[in-house]
């Protein structure tokens, strides 16, 4: 006990952290207050693996059934009231000093980055293949796996994920008028909300890769069931792999999974497939101080070969393809809604998800949510909405349009109802 | 044999528009059909010299030449002449027009240093030692309203020179989300338009910082007449000196000044920056940029205009932020607005021929209006653009969604 002894004892600064040993010992730290969080360890080895493996040690311990967190608080509680005192990513305060360790760990984490083609469709599979019914459970109805636009916090979920669809559609300048002769790839299309949403709100055609096959099986029976089939397409595919010409390109959350050793190619094929006058759109989860690298629980755990780039990481490869950045907005804090959004979500399915796969898994993805809000509301995780061109003539003079266009969209469609609000409640 | 390259790359460039040259043996050479729109220059080299030089460096060369009336346009003018050569080598067009081949490494040489031609910024410090260049010219040349020595923002067609400087404060002003009572720093403060602007449409004080005795005298003057020198100071220091005297300001914007900082100093520009910006401060940054990777500077801008100066990649600037942990939260890239403004630059300073001849000589007539074309050509169709970057420190400080800088940015041009 004595490492992570010394770990909480430096950690906490505010409130009031107890601990009780698998032997019974109680150990109090932080000066009190009016915050107060209680844990149990029931492991023996329990203190040590945390204090050991600093970065995966309590999510494993939490996955493991080792570290219960005592009610009325929840893991995430836990998690944000010690990120919160310490009020960074688990990657300063709760990372091991020595640079050796350092060192190491920044090699494996690069290593890790370099996703060869079937290796790329192995670490899609290992996160997305989970069932499209765990999807479902926390996600929102249109099933957007990326951050929300909350205009406004007290928005639900849905409205959040429809703002976010408007505020990209409008940042690719294209109009009701124009929109049916355009060709748009929407690269890493997830459960395919967007590539349905562009066709809806312009008429223009589709086509959606991804490397999950459920994923793409999923949204093929959506643009079937909407009647859109021969307008948005899906296919299972790297987009490496996509040939033809398109007048845009959005990749949403696709970057985090590429790695920054292939952030070349990605420009490079990207280049190739835009027309001169072209526009690429780019969300991504970012970073908001100099390049890092990911931690070892996301990198075992949740996105094997991910990771999250700094904007110098992403403009400094996109410029030596000829890539021209028109507009970067840094969307703070809209993960982190989500993020809570989701896990209330999750906690609500949690016999279902149990039965679907297994305790462990439950609090894993639980763990793995909380970590991920946590980063958003108190690290210094950002997301990157970027906007390029290829001629500087490609898009007017002014951000005017964009502002425009995104209150149009906003206002022309009111967000879907969640199917399983009702059950919920 | 310098003539018959020089030949050979000027059929190969030319596709649009039209060059006519005399060489100094009397051969004529035309270059490209023309009737396309695109500028129709004639021009006549002097001496046998002339193409050797603009090989050994264009944008140097055809800049000496020009200045010394050994380059003279006999038809068109400079800004003509700049346009098209810039025209027919669009940065976007990169590697596309010129052939592989033994004529390809010059070709590429000659290509490049045409390109890297940048960008207009103040002349200061080595025109100013030749010519003693004083608020004179500015004053010719610049809006009357503002005096802005920077790029312009023209969100309307027809808008005149002062309105689109107007509106440029406005943008700028929108982004830096201003609170009644706040301290406004400006780094490289001109002759005091954006200081004077802050202080008269907001309850701010503003301290306006440059190294020009000549504008700060000015901006002193220009503050008084606005009535607002009670609450803008201006102030002869170097920004890395400020922190010795000041406190930390809620708002630091600055414009046009970062060309001057030079790629080795930005980390010491980013961390003196945010060590004089409050932890919940705004800074807003205007700077000329280029839009391909790092680079540098080209000779002639080097030599005459602005020595030392350098015009930033967006890689690099946020580079140098990030590890200072000055987050980029919004960045807009302003194209064409600059060319716009040259052009108005460029009318008012040939308007003006007579003045500026009487004040200076031809030959610094030529120097200016090559520089004011060049720049022209390198914002339409070479590789300059602006970047607008803000910055915070914290997360937490500005709203979540860019509704305010609309709402402020309307308030304050709507009459």
């Amino acid at each position: 006990m004595w490492l992570l002894d010394k770990f909480l004892r430096k950690a906490i600064k505010r409130g009031r952290f107890i601990v009780t040993d698998h032997d019974g010992k109680v150990y109090e730290y932080g000066p009190g207050g009016d915050e107060e969080m209680r844990i149990r360890l029931t492991h023996p080895k329990a203190a040590h693996h945390i204090a050991s493996y600093p970065q995966v040690g309590a999510g494993e311990a939490y996955m493991w059934g080792w570290l219960e967190v005592e009610a009325p608080h929840d893991i995430r509680d836990m998690v944000l009231f010690v990120t919160k005192n310490t009020k960074r990513i688990g990657d300063a305060s709760l990372q091991p000093k020595s640079p050796l360790k350092k060192m190491a760990q920044k090699l494996i984490a690069k290593a890790d980055g370099i996703n060869l083609k079937g290796k790329a469709r192995k670490n899609a599979e290992h996160t997305y293949n989970l069932t499209r019914r765990l999807y479902e459970l926390f996600l929102d109805e249109d099933r957007q796996y990326t951050m929300g636009y909350y205009r406004d916090t007290s928005n639900s979920l849905e409205k959040a994920q429809l703002d976010k669809k408007a505020h990209i559609a409008a940042k690719l300048n294209i109009t009701p008028e124009n929109g049916p002769n355009m060709r748009v790839l929407d690269i890493g299309c997830g459960w395919g909300g967007l590539a349905l949403y562009l066709h809806r709100v312009y008429g223009c055609e589709v086509l959606g890769v991804a490397l999950a096959p459920d994923q793409i099986q999923f949204c093929k029976e959506r643009a079937e069931a909407e009647g859109v089939a021969d307008k948005v397409k899906f296919a299972l595919m790297d987009y490496r792999d996509v040939e033809g010409s398109f007048d845009r390109i959005t990749s949403v959350g696709l970057l985090e999974h590429v790695g920054t050793p292939h952030y070349p190619q990605f420009f490079e094929h990207t280049a190739k497939l835009l027309k001169p006058d072209g526009v690429m759109f780019s969300h991504c989860c970012g970073r908001a101080g100099p390049p890092g690298f990911t931690d070892a629980w996301t990198r075992k755990y949740i996105f094997p070969g991910g990771y999250i780039p700094a904007l110098s990481e992403l403009i400094t490869q996109s410029e030596k393809f000829g890539w021209q950045v028109m507009d970067v907005e840094a969307m703070r804090f809209h993960y982190s809604h989500t993020l809570e959004e989701w896990y209330n979500r999750t906690v609500m399915h949690k016999d279902e998800i149990v039965e679907l796969y297994d305790e462990q898994f439950y609090r894993m993805w639980q763990f793995y949510l909380a970590g991920a809000e946590q980063s958003f509301r108190y690290g210094k995780m950002v997301n990157w909405q970027i906007v390029y061109v290829k001629d500087r003539e490609a898009i007017p003079m002014t951000r005017d349009f964009m502002y425009e266009e995104s209150e149009r969209l906003r206002e022309s469609e009111e967000p879907p109802v969640w199917h399983l609000a009702q059950a919920a409640e | 044999m310098t003539g018959g390259l020089i030949d050979k790359l000027l059929g190969r460039l030319i596709r649009r528009g039209r060059l006519e040259v005399t060489y100094a043996s009397g051969r004529r050479a035309v270059y490209g059909a023309g009737g396309d729109g695109a500028p129709d220059v004639a021009v006549r080299f002097t001496d046998n010299k002339v193409p050797r030089e603009l090989l050994m460096d264009l944008a140097l060369g055809a800049g000496e030449t020009y200045m010394d009336g050994r380059l003279v346009i006999e038809r068109g003018d400079i800004m003509g002449l700049l346009s098209l050569g810039q025209l027919n080598d669009r940065w976007e067009q990169e590697g596309k027009l010129i052939a592989p081949g033994p004529v390809a490494q010059a070709a590429k040489k000659l290509v490049f240093t045409w390109r890297s031609f940048n960008k207009p910024s103040t002349a200061r410090r080595n025109v100013a030692h030749h010519y003693d260049i004083g608020n004179d010219l500015y004053r010719l040349m610049l809006d009357e309203t503002h005096m802005q020595y920077s790029c312009a923002y023209w969100p309307r067609e027809g808008m005149t020179l002062d309105e689109a400087q107007e509106a440029k404060l406005a943008h700028i002003a929108a982004k830096l989300a201003l609170e009644p009572g706040q301290r406004v720093l400006d780094i490289g403060c001109g002759w005091g338009g954006m200081a004077i602007y802050l202080a008269r449409k907001f309850d701010v004080q503003v301290l306006g910082i440059t190294l020009s005795e000549e504008q700060i005298a000015l901006a002193r003057i220009r503050a008084e007449e606005a009535g607002v020198a009670d609450r803008v100071r201006f102030e002869l220091v170097d920004y890395r000196q400020l922190h010795k005297q000041e406190e930390p300001f809620d708002r630091i914007v600055s414009v046009g000044m970062f060309e001057h900082v030079g790629q080795p100093q930005y980390e010491t520009f980013f961390r003196t920056c945010a060590n004089l910006l409050k932890v919940d401060g705004v800074m807003l940054l205007h700077t000329i940029g280029r839009m391909g990777g790092p680079s540098f500077t080209d000779a002639f801008t080097d030599k005459y205009i602005f020595p030392g100066g350098y015009i930033p990649a967006l890689s690099e600037t946020v580079a140098a932020s990030e590890k200072v942990k000055l987050i980029a939260s919004d960045v807009e890239t302003l194209r064409l607005h600059y060319a716009k403004t040259l052009r108005e630059w460029y009318a008012r300073v040939m308007a003006n021929r007579e003045k500026i001849v009487a004040m200076y000589d031809e030959r610094f007539f030529r120097l200016w209006t090559f520089y004011l074309a060049g720049s022209t050509a390198a914002f339409e169709n070479g590789e300059m653009c602006n970047y607008q970057i803000q910055f915070t420190r914290d997360r937490q400080t500005l709203p979540f969604t860019r509704d305010y800088m609309t709402a402020t940015e309307t308030k304050l041009t709507t009459p």
